[in-house]
């Protein structure tokens, strides 16, 4: 039984065709960890398939001295050229050599390169050729400072001089007790993975899986996911589209004139001052070029209805829009033909300071339905469905709007118990009927979407649905919509 | 919403019913209530409703509601020696005055008086612009010839309510709380609008009554005074005040007489008015079928008048109730009282195939090919603020909020990049790599004409990070929707030259894609490589061909 890692060393011996080899060369012919191969080669050993031959060897290296004598020159080299260079005078040179005049005026007598007459040193020999002979010795030890080798006879004066020093090493030599290619073929192997490799060759067969332990934590991993808003979101266009309603769009830069004199909202009406409508500092004012019978509708119908001068201008400032609303007055003065069911759903601005239960922007789901004969009762009927679709028991209040009559809000008793007002709706008030120019009456309604989102999914602070943490996002747990 | 402080006791003792039945008949009736403290009922009033803003007016309807009282049965009103001469008038120039005798006020009364006054104010009187009430004892007016005029407020002196000295109208409006809130809505070239009695003042509208005239504890009748530019707004707002104080037990209400360059008028008006309501009409708007003799009681229990003949209804309107401008909101008061709980639901529709729009199939069929690809969805909202765009967007192109509530809020995103940079750096220390993308809207000027377009925005961030990284995704994309891809060299203030590209879908340029600079990440505190790409939703979806199915 082979480990999978000792299948693996063994293979790729055989790959590389490796039959003997230091245990030294090794990492880099088969491309493994030298540490990997010493305990595998080992284990290898124990089970007979390899053999580890230790092999003696004599190493060399320079001293310090020989590191030196190679740098600045021998002690001998450097007193036959003091003589070359015409410095005779023994006791002269020994100053001039120091310590290492005795060790220089021995080898260079032994070697027969000088004379002392009197105290007077002379050349035995031509320099030139004292120096060839010189070199001989110093290539000696460039080699052991080169290769680390060099034959211990010629080697054995610089060790007794201390140039060289001489150690003793073991080195591992791994060979094949048996045939390799023999061994794979036939051992069965204890592998963690199953490879590529094992399946193209067969080699599964052979192959023993170690067992695991499958109720251990796997690692963690981050997956794509949709953002929660965004899925929320298409559940509700969901929901809408099943109930037959076609999906608009409006801008979110809006004229007043859409986002509330058409919804019959006067032009002093609080709702449309500075500390609540955020308005478009450049260019302040849109352009009603092409809208001129519907601006003399609402003219008219706002100065009957309410009494005052009614300023087109001012129905001409751009604002972000605060309601979704704004999107259906757009589709009723676009005058469609009955049975009509749209829906908007996008982003509404409000001049409110964010907190856990108020945001600057949000989300509005709003919806309008005029078969011709679109009665209170089907609004209500309309509302009850989307909340039972919704999951919620719907209680209905009378409300107040300024573009629908009757009016209704919906609120729902959250699991927390709390009370979330759902919607506000009502029938389009005749007067928004007329200015759009349409003569079938309107059911209308309007969905805070954040504020449910946050109750749907348990969220105590609304902030969170903004959340920029990817793992937060990617971790969000799945549930079933509705 | 306007939420009045009502005592309990008082409620249910004038109804007759328990806190739990009244609570519950106040919602049928628009009103949210709780109680917020023993014995004191808050009462969320719709705006539609100033009538209701005071006991009485919420005990009428209550009782209407309930059965107990039914119609409107009118006030009787007494003629009185005042009257009230007009002045030199500028925009201000339209005054009601009426007595309401046998108030008598107590603390308790007095209180809710006060918050009545300030209700009122805040909400119909479009916080006094439109117009502003003023309360006087009646028993303390100098005499019963008063004038409302113009005058120098430099050379007028008065003490004003709840002070212990005597100014002139300038200091008031300089030195008193309600001068510096009040003071500038009336003055006009130095002059400002005074009631004066026998040539002393008693009142500065809208900002302050004199001390002279102050109702306390005690007092016995009351003067009203309400002022405004609005003329329907001030007579109405009168009707309302007087009303209300005269279904106090044994009140009576007192005609004055407004004097202008000879021609008399009597306030308070009290004119009912009548409205015809047709019985089908209330049936093809509720879809309930009511006999027009139910009907009838029905408004009658909405405290109207109302007779009813085969074809038609004729309806009085009662002076206060000012959110009757036709019939529809008739209807909406017989719905109020059957009560919305009893309409039977329609539920059966002609069936109608609805649509998504095309953004939103795009949109979705894109978010499902990038999490495929391991990327991670975020939304972000589409204000933002000067520090995050960096000064790196020409100010030409943005469009900035006129009032803002806070810096962070106040441009709308030129594009989703500076958002997604956000993002990064919200995530340095979550693992790597992070893939993430954005689908939304982006609104920028292009010549002075606001534009929005739908964006997809892709951020990639890891220890290392290439252009062809997020080239492959956005390619890949680009050829699952059917375009054939290509890119050429750009430029773009958040990424590295050399390494950005313009990206082109079937050779029409739909966005673009680069490797961020390193000072622009470091700036925002990002330290990892990051690659970024936008592309343009609404351009991609027409070469696409995805639109219109």
């Amino acid at each position: 039984m082979l480990s999978d890692s000792e299948y693996d060393l063994l293979r790729r011996m055989v790959e590389k065709g490796v039959s003997k080899a230091k245990l030294d060369d090794l990492p880099s012919i088969v491309g493994l960890d030298k540490s990997a191969i010493a305990s595998l080669s080992e284990l290898l050993q124990s089970k007979g398939i390899l053999k580890i031959m230790e092999r003696r060897e004599k190493k060399y290296s320079l001293t310090n001295r020989g590191v030196e004598a190679l740098r600045d020159g021998l002690p001998e080299e450097n007193l036959v050229k003091l003589v070359a260079q015409g410095v005779t005078e023994l006791g002269r040179i020994r100053k001039e050599l120091g310590d290492e005049s005795g060790i220089a005026i021995g080898i260079a007598r032994r070697n027969g390169w000088i004379m002392i007459n009197k105290g007077s040193v002379e050349l035995a020999k031509p320099i030139d050729v004292v120096l060839r002979e010189l070199e001989e010795t110093k290539s000696l030890l460039r080699n052991v400072a080169e290769k680390g080798s060099g034959d211990s006879k010629l080697l054995g004066g610089l060790i007794k001089r201390g140039l060289v020093r001489e150690e003793e090493v073991v080195e591992k030599i791994i060979l094949p007790a048996k045939p390799l290619e023999q061994v794979l073929e036939e051992a069965s192997v204890e592998k963690g993975r199953l490879t590529h490799h094992d399946l193209k060759t067969g080699r599964w067969a052979l192959v023993k899986l170690r067992k695991y332990d499958v109720s251990a934590e796997p690692p963690g991993i981050r997956l794509g996911r949709r953002h929660f808003l965004s899925e929320f979101l298409d559940m509700l266009r969901d929901l809408m589209k099943e109930l037959g309603f076609t999906e608009a769009e409006g801008p979110l830069v809006e004229l007043e004139l859409y986002n509330f004199d058409l919804l019959f909202q006067p032009q002093d009406h609080p709702a449309r001052e500075v500390h609540d409508t955020l308005w478009i500092r450049d260019p302040v004012y849109g352009r009603l070029e092409g809208l001129e019978d519907l601006v003399e509708r609402v003219r008219r119908i706002h100065e009957k209805g309410w009494g005052y001068t009614w300023s087109t201008l001012k129905a001409s400032k751009h604002i972000l829009r605060s309601q979704t609303t704004s999107v259906s007055a757009r589709i009723i003065t676009s005058k469609p033909d009955p049975p009509i069911r749209y829906f908007s759903l996008g982003r509404v601005f409000r001049s409110d300071v964010i907190d856990a239960s108020h945001l600057p922007e949000f989300h509005q789901l709003d919806g309008i339905m005029g078969d011709g004969s679109t009665c209170f009762r089907d609004l209500l009927g309309m509302l009850t469905e989307i909340s039972g679709r919704l999951g919620f028991k719907v209680r209905f209040k009378p409300g107040y709007f300024p573009f629908t009559e009757p009016s209704v809000e919906g609120y729902v008793k959250l699991p927390t118990g709390k009370w979330l007002e759902l919607f506000g709706a009502g029938m389009f008030r005749p007067e928004v009927l007329e200015m759009a120019g349409i003569s079938y009456p309107v059911a209308a309604w309007g969905f805070g979407v954040e504020r449910l989102a946050a109750a749907y999914y348990g969220l105590a602070d609304i902030r969170m649905l903004y959340s920029e943490d990817m793992d937060f996002i990617s971790n969000f747990p799945a549930r079933r919509m509705r | 919403m306007p939420v009045i402080r009502l005592s309990l006791e008082k409620l249910t003792g004038l109804t007759g019913l328990t806190s739990h039945e009244l609570k519950d008949t106040l919602f049928r009736l628009k009103c949210e209530s709780e109680e917020v403290e023993p014995g004191i009922l808050e009462v969320e009033v719709n705006p539609d409703r100033p009538d209701m803003l005071i006991t009485e007016g919420l005990v009428r309807a209550v009782n209407g509601l309930t059965g107990e009282e039914t119609g409107y049965p009118g006030y009787p009103v007494v003629g009185t020696d005042y009257t009230v001469e007009l002045g030199n008038l500028g925009a201000r120039k339209y005054i009601a005055v009426g007595v309401v005798e046998n108030v008598n006020v107590d603390e308790e009364y007095l209180e809710e008086l006060i918050q009545f006054q300030e209700k009122l104010h805040v909400t119909f009187g479009r916080k006094r612009r439109k117009a502003a009430i003023g309360f006087h004892d009646l028993s303390k007016l100098p005499c019963n010839r008063l004038e409302y005029t113009y005058i120098d407020p430099s050379k007028t002196r008065f003490r004003p309510l709840h002070w212990d000295r005597e100014m002139t109208g300038l200091e008031v409006l300089r030195e008193t709380e309600q001068g510096k809130l009040y003071g500038n809505i009336n003055l006009e070239q130095g002059q400002h609008p005074f009631l004066l009695a026998c040539g002393e003042v008693i009142a500065m509208p809208p900002v302050i009554n004199s001390d002279i005239t102050r109702v306390e504890p005690g007092t016995h009748s009351l003067l009203i005074d309400v002022t405004g530019p609005d003329k329907w707004t001030v007579m109405k707002l009168l009707d309302i005040i007087t009303v209300n104080l005269a279904d106090r037990e044994g009140a009576k209400i007192g005609r004055v007489k407004v004097l202008s360059r000879g021609k008399e008028t009597v306030t308070p008006l009290l004119e009912e008015e009548k409205v015809e309501l047709n019985p089908d009409y209330t049936q093809r708007i509720l879809g309930l079928e009511i006999p027009v003799q139910e009907q009838a009681e029905i408004l009658e229990r909405m405290r109207y008048n109302a007779v009813a003949s085969e074809s038609k209804l004729t309806v009085t309107v009662p002076p206060y109730r000012v959110d009757i401008l036709g019939e529809i909101d008739l209807v909406e008061d017989i719905a109020i009282a059957y009560g919305y709980d009893n309409i039977p639901l329609k539920t059966t529709w002609t069936v109608m195939r609805g649509e998504l729009s095309d953004r939103t199939v795009f949109a979705r069929e894109i978010s499902d090919i990038l999490i495929g690809g391991g990327f991670v969805e975020v939304m972000q909202l589409a204000l933002v603020g000067p520090t995050i765009l960096a000064g790196k967007w020409d100010p030409g192109t943005l469009v900035e909020i006129g009032n803002p509530v806070m810096a962070e809020y106040s441009i709308l995103r030129p594009s989703l990049i500076p958002g997604l940079i956000q993002v990064a750096r919200a995530n340095i220390s979550a693992s790597k790599p992070i893939k993430a993308f954005e689908i939304g809207p982006v609104v920028y000027k292009d010549n002075v004409v606001v534009k929005e377009s739908w964006r997809l925005g892709l951020l990639y961030m890891d220890d290392e990070a290439s252009y062809e990284q997020l080239q492959a995704v956005v390619y890949k994309v680009l050829r699952l929707l059917g375009t054939e891809p290509g890119a050429a060299e750009s430029r773009h203030p958040y990424l590295i030259e050399g390494r950005t590209g313009r990206i082109y879908a079937n050779n029409v340029e739909i966005g673009f894609l680069g490797e961020a600079r390193p000072d622009v990440l470091l700036e925002f505190g990002v330290e990892y490589p990051t690659v970024l790409a936008e592309v343009d939703l609404d351009k991609l979806m027409e070469v696409a061909g995805w639109i219109g199915s």
